[in-house]
């Protein structure tokens, strides 16, 4: 049927036409589209607000008033979980576009020009991956102190490293192709090479690698809350709810078996639409 | 072989130099005194500023580097802990056994049963057991494992009472810990597995085996596997390395007393000298783990050896 309309739509039509053979993306898709519009409509479809006592209602289990029950303050865990998702999304967004903002400059530098700056810059890279990325994350997380920024800043700095080896890998795969020789030769300027002839050539890797690294960063986020380390009550992010509930798990395993499976359902949309994107994108790039 | 061990052993230390430098420079950026938040709100301004001095913390930001550098390379020695005053060494030679029989089982328990489903999933692509096998790997590897930690803890301990939900005292206690670490990574690798070995026995040499007549196990356990297995030992090395770190949550939630747990207790009190040293001992684990990883590439494909052999000829 579309067949035709590819022909003179360019490069995303047959991208969109290549991710569209693949089911389980399209079902990936879906549910990130879902929680995105969850979290934009998130107090007209929220029955209560999220820090919303009803102290003659705790621990209630779910019911027709309380669709996931309440908690040991009587908030409605639906509610929470709807705000949540705002959170949980906002830092997952936030932190990776941070990553992809500060580690594709760092990346274009060091491929671009080479030299010190490449070496420099390389080093500092192995440096940080010789560090886990939840550590990372958890020391400067624990450094700065908690809450929703501070989270964003900890997880986006420890995902600089690998945007800044995928970007730098890309551009030393194409700097030399003719294209850029030839924009060279007409007086571009070096930014003008890099934004306008290198980038559009490299999105596909770092569109991979982001959607990728968004379902890593929401589980971080949810691990480094429940820690203790993210974001604190009564902002309702969903590792910090399994925090709360664990200590009346015993009685009432309504409140951490809800927020979990939000958090399940979020990081399996992203993953599987990254699946997708990656073979729509780069058949090349399995894994 | 012996040279590039060494080589690559050498090249370590700039990385190590580098991440010492790295985290101490990151603790210094709290806001917040360290000592203030270890003594608490209670202890009074001149308890504070006798310990800011003994720790040495009132010198130059390179001074106080120089001396921590210098008491690593000399005496071996990160420092001793803000609380009481324990050394970090001693500390971290006390709960590293723990964490890596934690990474060891886990590590195995990925292996054993994500290499054979990635296999199989493989050979008998399409099949409904590919499917199932699929399927389970992409949720599991969304399941958080600290979630999965609790939802094991609710059912093995709280309702079927069968296995005890923290501490870490024998075979009992490490089941569910082993499981919750374990699954994320039986996903990854039987996944990685898969699509290896998808792409090697599409090959020609494995369609000469079949030519050969050779019977169908030899060609995929002989010929096929040696082949699909580097990228899968690299992921179960980094896995392993990752989880020689500590796996902070699940060691939290299950009350073992290892790395990650002194890490995130360190870390929520501001506790530094005992976080810088953490780290800088995962990141040489991490490092050293990665040589190992090298190594045991050069045993599964031979080719590999001998590349270096002739890059150092070359030289």
């Amino acid at each position: 049927m579309n067949e035709e309309k590819i022909k003179h739509k360019g490069p995303f039509a047959e991208f969109w036409h290549r991710l569209k053979k693949n089911k389980l993306s399209l079902v990936g898709l879906g549910i990130l589209v879902f929680f995105i519009i969850i979290a934009i409509f998130a107090d007209r479809i929220a029955p209560y607000g999220y820090a919303e006592q009803h102290l003659d209602k705790t621990f209630l289990l779910p019911c027709k008033e309380f669709l996931l029950g309440t908690d040991n303050l009587g908030r409605d865990i639906f509610s929470r979980i709807v705000y949540g998702s705002r959170v949980s999304l906002k830092i997952g967004f936030i932190s990776i576009l941070l990553a992809i903002t500060a580690g594709g400059v760092l990346g274009c530098i060091s491929g671009f020009y080479g030299g010190v700056a490449e070496t420099i810059i390389m080093r500092i890279m192995d440096m940080m991956m010789a560090i886990p990325n939840v550590l990372m994350a958890i020391v400067i997380a624990s450094v700065l102190g908690t809450g929703v920024s501070n989270l964003i800043i900890a997880i986006g700095i420890s995902s600089i490293p690998s945007f800044a080896r995928i970007v730098r890998a890309s551009i030393l795969s194409i700097r030399d192709l003719e294209y850029v020789e030839a924009a060279r030769l007409s007086c571009c300027s070096d930014f003008r090479i890099i934004s306008k002839h290198i980038l559009p050539n490299i999105m596909a890797p770092v569109i991979v690698q982001a959607t990728l690294s968004l379902g890593l960063a929401i589980l971080s986020a949810s691990g480094l809350s429940f820690l203790g380390l993210g974001v604190q009550a009564p902002i309702p992010e969903w590792g910090a709810m399994l925090a709360a509930g664990r200590s009346y798990m015993s009685s009432y395993w309504h409140l951490v078996v809800f927020p979990g499976c939000a958090i399940v359902l979020v990081v399996l949309g992203v993953n599987m639409f990254g699946d997708g994107l990656r073979d729509a994108l780069d058949p090349r790039m399995k894994g | 072989m012996t040279r590039y061990i060494l080589k690559r052993l050498l090249m370590l230390i700039p990385v190590i130099i580098g991440v010492v430098f790295i985290v101490f420079t990151i603790e210094r950026l709290s806001p917040n005194d360290p000592i203030r938040s270890v003594l608490g709100d209670m202890a009074s301004q001149e308890e504070v500023d006798a310990m800011r001095n003994e720790m040495g913390l009132n010198d130059p930001f390179f001074v106080q580097f120089f001396n921590y550098a210098k008491g690593i390379v000399t005496k071996f020695d990160f420092g001793v802990s803000y609380v009481d005053r324990q050394p970090v060494v001693e500390m971290i030679k006390n709960r590293f056994p723990i964490t890596l029989e934690l990474a060891i089982f886990s590590t195995i328990l990925a292996g054993l049963l994500g290499i054979p489903l990635g296999i199989i999933s493989a050979v008998k692509q399409y099949s409904l057991l590919d499917n199932v096998c699929s399927v389970l790997a992409l949720v599991f590897l969304a399941i958080p494992e600290f979630w999965l930690a609790l939802m094991l803890i609710i059912v093995f301990s709280l309702h079927l009472k069968v296995l005890p939900a923290s501490g870490w005292y024998g075979i009992r206690y490490m089941i569910l810990p082993i499981i919750a670490t374990g699954t994320g990574c039986v996903a990854g690798i039987m996944r990685t597995t898969r699509s290896n070995m998808l792409e090697v026995i599409r090959q020609d040499y494995i369609r000469t085996a079949r030519a050969k007549g050779l019977k169908e196990n030899v060609i995929i356990y002989k010929h096929a596997l040696r082949n699909a297995l580097i990228p899968v030992i690299t992921l179960m090395g980094l896995q392993f390395g990752k989880e020689l770190g500590g796996v902070f949550v699940i060691e939290t939630i299950f009350a073992i007393p290892g790395i990650g747990k002194m890490l995130v207790d360190a870390c929520s009190i501001k506790n530094i000298p005992v976080v810088q040293g953490g780290v800088i001992f995962i990141a040489v684990a991490f490092g050293i783990v990665n040589l190992i990883v090298d190594i045991v590439y050069g045993y599964i494909d031979p080719r590999i050896f001998a590349s270096y052999k002739r890059k150092a000829k070359k030289r």
